[in-house]
């Protein structure tokens, strides 16, 4: 007897719906993705405002200065005294002033001093921290040289 | 003259494993970056230096006086001599109105602006409120601008 030899088919999946999916998503994150808020810090809980809108022209160039209270899991104040969050590093505010002469340092060797004043100062502030600590900071920012300052908060209004 | 038989050609297809790969790995970096946050916004203020106190600005100051307690709650919220109480928010609305009060009456808008003098322990939360409640308000959904110029003044 002759046996019939067939090819086997190799079972293939269409995979084209799932990589349309997926570029869809990729596409969603891309658009949804803020990638302009990279200064922010977490442990900086901003008070909140209805009148806080995002300026209409994103600024040139702008130094953050992030200032809050260390806490613990939950959300409560480890030291109460608030620091400025510079990357990994805490520092008291009052210990803040050479970090922000440096800042305008490399600012005017950058693009002059002109440019460097007209820098704005852009203070993300948490909404315990007490105000003499913000105008303190202002004023360090007043003395090195900066001339522009704005004050952070977060849209919409407060929870509670 | 011997031909070579032809031998069936295999449907030709693109390797895609390698950019679907790719793809997968953009998708996970989209997926872990991701964070849902609330859009933040600015308030330009002018911040005089303190011996601005000293010395009182020009004409057309309207003086917001933000009085603390040693933990930072507010005590007292005053719009020159007048008193707004110290209930929040409710202390802060009534700013709002007089100051949407104020602005409505006079032709000289340009030339007023506000000038909030806090102590130093009061929570900075209530600084922004009253900046807020002088710069302007929402209304069905449209900021309406009331003092463009707001200076934050240190008490003495």
């Amino acid at each position: 007897m002759k046996i019939k030899h067939s090819k086997a088919a190799v079972a293939e999946a269409d995979m084209t719906p799932m990589i349309d999916m997926t570029f869809q998503l990729i596409a969603f994150f891309m658009i949804v993705s803020n990638f302009e808020q990279t200064q922010a810090d977490e442990r900086v809980k901003l008070p909140a405002d209805q009148l806080a809108r995002p300026p209409l022209a994103p600024r040139e160039k702008e130094v953050v200065l992030n200032i809050g209270f260390l806490r613990n899991d939950k959300g409560v104040k480890l030291n109460p005294d608030a620091f400025v969050f510079y990357g990994d590093e805490t520092i008291r505010v009052q210990d803040y002033r050479p970090r922000l002469a440096r800042e305008f340092e490399i600012l005017k060797r950058q693009a002059g001093e002109e440019k460097a004043r007209e820098t704005t100062v852009t203070i993300r502030a948490d909404g315990d921290v007490p105000t003499g600590q913000i105008q303190e900071l202002i004023k360090m920012g007043q003395e090195v040289g900066f001339l522009k300052f704005a004050l952070k908060a977060k849209a919409g209004e407060d929870e509670g | 003259m011997r031909f070579q038989r032809r031998t069936v050609s295999e449907p030709l297809s693109l390797k895609l494993v390698s950019a679907i790969d790719i793809v997968f790995l953009l998708l996970i970096f989209f997926l872990l970056s991701f964070r849902i946050r609330a859009e933040e916004g600015d308030f330009p203020v002018n911040l005089p230096m303190s011996q601005c106190f000293i010395q009182p600005g020009p004409d057309g100051a309207i003086h917001v006086f933000l009085a603390s307690h040693p933990d930072g709650r507010l005590k007292s919220l005053h719009l020159g001599e007048r008193d707004l109480g110290d209930q929040v928010p409710d202390c802060f609305e009534r700013l709002n109105q007089e100051i949407a009060a104020i602005v409505g009456q006079g032709a000289f808008t340009d030339e007023l602006h506000a000038e909030i003098h806090t102590d130093e322990e009061l929570a900075y939360r209530h600084v922004v409120k009253a900046i807020s409640a002088c710069r302007g308000t929402v209304l069905h959904g449209r900021p309406i601008a009331y003092l463009e110029d707001v200076r934050l003044v240190p008490s003495p």
